[in-house]
């Protein structure tokens, strides 16, 4: 590192948020030097968000004072402190999806000539921010269609024309794959030659020892650790975000019992997204389903869970062939899906608690067709305890943690007695503290006998959580691993394959 | 984390029957309305002119009832006001020109209503018609059948009793259109609060796919749901046959405006999932209040229409604004 | 069941009319006029309006107008309001093809004189009825328009709301006129459903282009004629047809006086007087004077040479 990288752009001393009487971040000090990359961790509720807002210019600090490239620096809103070269992306991304990269990347501040909009030089100009990327795709190209990387990557495209010096990533990979990490991760390399400097808040402790040069770790609003090398064990990170020794982030793994419950034969997708994939769970099994984004996992459970279409191929439960043309008929065979996306497909955001409990159950609840108030909030109270959800019944699901969130979409299930769950992306977006609880519940759902199929884009959780794991690429089944010969070196192999 | 403020025991189960969590600020609004129109006039505070409102609400009501469930699902229905029409022709058709006994026309008149909502139902679901277009395109279809009945002339002549049924108030109280109106009223908040298809329409205007993913039959409740407005539009027709004592293949022209306006001052959300049957009964009698008391104030027909253009932007943004100090 | 009705009916009356003997101490006998209006867009009813109001103030009587925006059903909720508020005489213009009985009715029940204005709805008459005479007023505007064209050629008719008493009554005039002239072919008609310019415009427009060779249009309301007026301008057809409305709006006389259009004739209805007429007929039927069971003012045929005149005072 030459020495004018090394000069602080951004010092926090002393900052203090309050919101009204509750103090969420205390006494934070945060420097941030041109060309590195410091990863601030912590749980949901650590105050993560709140210092980002603090540097973007969402809300001002309480107390305490923020220096940009060595003068004082108050952003009074987002708008000063993007000017001031802060560029913000964003958790979910904020594209228009039919406009184009170049309409995109300067929405709001479009090159004039002769009062109407300059397209060449706007496109020109968005071209070079892309290149910058290493993204080579027309700018003209509308956002529709884009995978979820390269709109990441149009997203920092847009504020490095903004001439960004820092940018802050909130969860830049949590929706990406394998590949496409890496090829963030490759931009990010080549940004911090040049001088700028990232904020990256990730959940994902692995990757951050890859790209983070420095460590932050925020637990109750206060820094707990520093480290000044990214080389640190993840167990130590963990315990200084959750402030306790963690036993062991897995549960010991059970063998599973001797009767097959679900089994998969030859089952295709109409649209193609898997062809031809055959296996089968037992009781008390975990199985794992591996593979980079587009390799068809997601596709393979909500087909087996009647929400997508199936073109050939059979589906047996406990031996019997059953048909599952919608979501009702897997749910009444006892075969039920934990989707993917927890905000669109798992809960609904606006309605209480026991409400989003109770809509899967209304036939149990309600047996006569007459749905009393009274059992409702019994039966969700009930589940509620049953999975530790942080929270009362009658509170909107919105109101909380993406973990607790995840654990209501289970309970709203489990009620039902199972025979077969498949979670989807079971800990996306959910701190480590709450992944822990939700990988215990997986197990006691194993041990209750249910065949469990996790779908993970996480290597290290699949590999942890798993009996056996099946392998997918590009919709092709590459392979079935026992637990005793997966890791990480021979998933990828069979992922890549 | 935002900490999650305890909201207290359970609201009264007299709220919840009437699930006035969004419209509080409507009933309030109600309320003082009523109080303003007391002391503005003398003769608006009598029992009298409360029953005329009740009268005047009638047939909005009824439509509103099914508004309201077609918006719970974030749907909406540009449709009744030609249903009403619609219904209100082939009832004048079976009974005054064709013969038939009422009770045989009443019939005649509601499956062709709800003959409309289901083609409407079948259009959206299956087709993947927006329900706008579907509606829409159903407003013109009803329309346009309405009008061929008679060839656009009016339909009179029905049995002294039919008119009778929207006049004479039983006990000096309840007209038999007023009664089949809260008995409508009755039903829906049962069904909404209670039933279990009334419940599934919030998991499908909160967001269909989860609803569907739960293993509710999100395509069959939404065909049943236009079909219940329909059929509701057409129990409006008739009961406005009743009270004009006539029928005529223009009228209804709009009502449907008014019917979405009253469920949305009743603070059920466009964007469906929230809101209810308790909030729309208000929504319907501010807008009956307001037309009463705006006439008995003798207030110029121009300036009434301003006043309820603000009444309804009014409702609706106190009502975001309470949301947004939450 | 009738039976029952009509007892009902005569005992409420009855009791109301005692009511309303004892509030008739001061001078007229009426002190509040409640007007029913279809629809003020249409400057018809708006003329109406205006005299019944103009010449009520003068007496000192109040007047409390609703306006139905052309829907029958709102007509009759307005008019149960302005029953609860006490008015002394009724004046009720029908909204709406379908003239409802109701609100008579209700007026009668509570023993209300009701004077009807334009139209009267089918077995439930008012006291008396005031409505402009059409039949003959529509064959002159049609004769006029019929000689400008030289006794023959093609003709349009644009109706008013299809089964109202003007339209029908219009259109038995204007055939009159038609059937004495063998040389005109009515080859086209349409209905509207508002009276107004737009509809007018547009049908013209579609009729210009089915028959380029029209010579005349008789428009049923003077909205109407003028938006077909400005179809023949903008068909470029202005010298070779003439158009005739019907009614005498202000808009219309103005048009006729500048006499710069293809709508060269109308039949200007003694709006104003109507109202005059209206609150007189009111007064009368209040304090039991016998007032005749139809009155007709009769429209003046207006063309471009007489316009000027009724512009500056409306009949």
């Amino acid at each position: 590192m030459t020495a004018e990288h090394r000069s602080p752009i951004l010092t926090l001393q002393g900052i203090c948020k309050s919101f009204g009487p509750t103090e969420v971040l205390h006494d934070l000090d945060l420097t941030i030097h041109a060309g590195e990359v410091v990863a601030l961790l912590g749980e949901n509720g650590a105050g993560k968000s709140t210092t980002s807002n603090i540097i973007s210019g969402s809300f001002p600090a309480t107390t305490g004072e923020m220096t940009w490239q060595g003068s004082p620096f108050a952003p009074a809103n987002p708008k000063e402190a993007m000017d001031a070269g802060v560029g913000m992306i964003h958790q979910e991304l904020m594209l228009l999806p039919y406009l184009s990269i170049a309409e995109n990347v300067f929405l709001g501040r479009y090159p004039m000539k002769f009062g109407r909009v300059d397209r060449k030089e706007m496109e020109r100009r968005a071209h070079q921010g892309l290149e910058r990327l290493g993204l080579d795709i027309s700018p003209r190209r509308l956002v529709a269609g884009l995978s979820t990387a390269s709109q990441q990557l149009i997203e920092i495209a847009k504020a490095l024309t903004l001439n960004a010096k820092l940018l802050i990533l909130d969860e830049p990979t949590a929706a990406l794959g394998g590949e496409e990490t890496k090829l963030l991760f490759k931009q990010i390399e080549r940004l911090k030659a040049e001088g700028v400097g990232v904020l990256y808040i990730s959940h994902r402790l692995e990757e951050i020892k890859q790209i983070a040069d420095r460590i932050v770790v925020l637990r109750d609003g206060e820094k707990v650790r520093e480290f000044d090398s990214a080389d640190v064990p993840v167990r130590t990170i963990v315990e200084a975000m959750v402030g306790r020794k963690m036993e062991q982030m897995f549960p010991p793994l059970a063998a599973p019992r001797d009767k097959t419950v679900l089994e998969v034969d030859s089952l295709s997708a109409p649209s193609g997204a898997f062809e031809n994939v055959s296996f089968s769970v037992r009781e008390g099994e975990i199985f794992g389903i591996a593979g980079l984004v587009g390799s068809g996992r997601t596709e393979l459970v909500r087909a087996i869970s009647g929400a997508d279409p199936i073109q050939s191929g059979t589906i047996k439960l406990d031996g019997d062939t059953i048909r599952v043309g919608s979501p009702r008929d897997a749910i009444r065979n006892g075969v039920i899906l934990v989707p993917e996306d927890r905000k669109l497909q798992g809960v609904i955001l606006e309605h209480s608690i026991s409400d989003n409990i109770a809509y899967p159950n209304l036939d149990n609840v309600a047996p006569s067709g007459w749905v009393v108030r009274r059992r409702v909030q019994d039966f969700a109270a009930l589940q509620i305890g049953t999975f530790g959800v942080k929270g009362k019944g009658r509170q909107t699901v919105n109101q909380m943690s993406g973990g607790n969130q995840q654990k209501i979409v289970i309970a709203k299930w489990l009620a039902r007695r199972p025979r077969v769950v498949l979670l989807d992306e079971p800990t996306r977006g959910i701190d480590v503290g709450a992944r822990s609880s939700i990988y215990e519940i997986i197990h006691e759902l194993a041990a209750e006998g249910v065949a469990v199929v996790v779908v993970s884009s996480d290597l290290e959780e699949v590999l942890g959580v798993s009996n056996r794991i099946l392998v997918m690429a590009a919709g092709r089944q590459t392979g079935i691993l026992d637990h005793s010969e997966a890791n990480d070196v021979s998933v990828m192999e069979l992922a890549t394959a | 984390m935002g900490n999650v403020a305890d909201q207290g025991e359970g609201r009264s189960s007299i709220t919840s029957l009437f699930s006035l969590s969004g419209a509080t600020g409507p009933l309030i609004g109600l309320i003082l309305l009523c109080a303003v129109l007391s002391v503005a006039t003398d003769s608006f505070l009598s029992v009298r002119n409360f029953l005329n409102i009740l009268d005047q609400i009638t047939v909005l009501g009824i439509m509103a009832v099914g508004m309201t469930f077609v918006i719970l699902i974030a749907g909406i229905d540009l449709s009744v006001g030609s249903v009403v029409a619609l219904s209100m022709m082939v009832l004048g058709y079976l009974n005054v020109e064709a013969g038939y006994p009422m009770y045989i026309a009443i019939m005649g008149a509601l499956c062709a209503a709800a003959l409309t909502g289901m083609v409407a139902g079948l259009l959206i679901t299956e087709f993947k018609v927006p329900p706008f277009i579907a509606t829409l395109a159903m407003m013109s279809i009803a329309r346009g059948l309405a009008n061929m009945i008679t060839n656009g002339s009016q339909i009179i002549g029905f049995p002294p009793w039919f008119n009778m049924a929207a006049i004479i108030r039983h006990g000096g109280y309840l007209t038999i259109t007023v009664g089949v109106m809260l008995a409508v009223f009755i039903a829906a908040l049962l069904f909404q609060q209670f039933r279990k298809g009334g419940r599934v329409l919030y998991a499908i205007g909160g967001n269909p796919e989860v609803a569907r993913l739960a293993g509710i039959n999100v395509k069959r409740a939404t065909i049943l749901v236009y079909t219940a407005c329909a059929t509701l539009a057409g129990l409006g027709g008739i009961l406005l046959a009743a009270r004009l004592d006539a029928v005529q293949p223009t009228i209804g022209i709009a009502y449907e405006l008014d019917a979405i306006a009253a469920v949305v001052i009743g603070g059920t959300s466009l964007s469906g999932g929230t809101g209810g049957i308790g909030g729309t009964i208000i929504g319907v009698l501010i807008i009956g209040v307001l037309r009463n008391g705006l006439n008995l104030l003798a207030v110029s027909p121009f300036l009434q229409a301003v006043i309820i253009g603000l009444v309804i932007v009014l409702a609706v943004a106190a009502e975001t604004f309470k949301h947004r100090g939450n | 069941m009738k039976s029952v009705f009509k007892t009902v009916l005569a005992a409420t009356a009855m009791t109301a009319m005692a009511s309303a003997a004892q509030a008739d101490g001061h001078g007229l006998g009426v002190s509040k006029i409640g007007l029913a209006v279809p629809n003020l867009q249409a400057d018809f009813f708006n003329q109406i309006k205006l005299g019944v109001e103009g010449y009520a103030g003068r007496l000192g009587i109040e007047v409390v107008t609703v306006d139905a925006k052309g829907d029958t059903a709102t007509q009759v909720s307005q008019v149960q309001d302005l029953i609860t508020q006490g008015i002394d005489a009724f004046i009720y213009i029908p909204a709406g093809a379908a003239a409802a009985a109701v609100p008579t009715r209700l007026a009668r029940a509570e023993g209300i004189p009701v004077i009807n204005v334009d139209r009267e709805p089918d077995g439930e008459p008012g006291d008396t009825v005031i409505y402009g005479e059409n039949v003959n007023s529509a064959y002159e505007v049609c004769s006029h328009i019929i000689k400008l064209a030289g006794g023959s050629g093609k003709m349009f008719i644009i109706h008013g709301q299809k089964g109202t008493t003007p339209e029908v009554q219009r259109f038995e005039g204007c055939k009159r006129a038609i059937d004495e002239n063998p040389g005109v072919e009515l080859v086209a008609q349409q209905w509207t459903n508002f009276w107004s310019p737009d509809e007018g415009f547009s049908i013209a427009q579609n009729m210009i282009q089915a028959h380029p060779d029209v010579k005349m249009i008789f428009g049923q309301a003077d909205g109407i004629a003028m938006g077909a007026a400005k179809a023949v301008e903008v068909a470029g057809l202005s010298d070779q047809v003439t158009v005739g409305g019907y009614d005498g709006d202000v808009a219309a006389l103005e048009s006729l006086a500048a006499c710069d259009t293809p709508f060269v004739v109308t039949a200007t209805q003694s709006t104003q007087a109507m109202g005059v007429l209206a609150v007189n007929s009111a007064i009368a039927v209040a304090n039991d004077a016998s007032v005749p069971a139809r009155q007709i003012p009769n429209a003046v045929l207006t063309t471009c040479d007489n316009a000027q005149q009724f512009v500056d005072k409306h009949p």
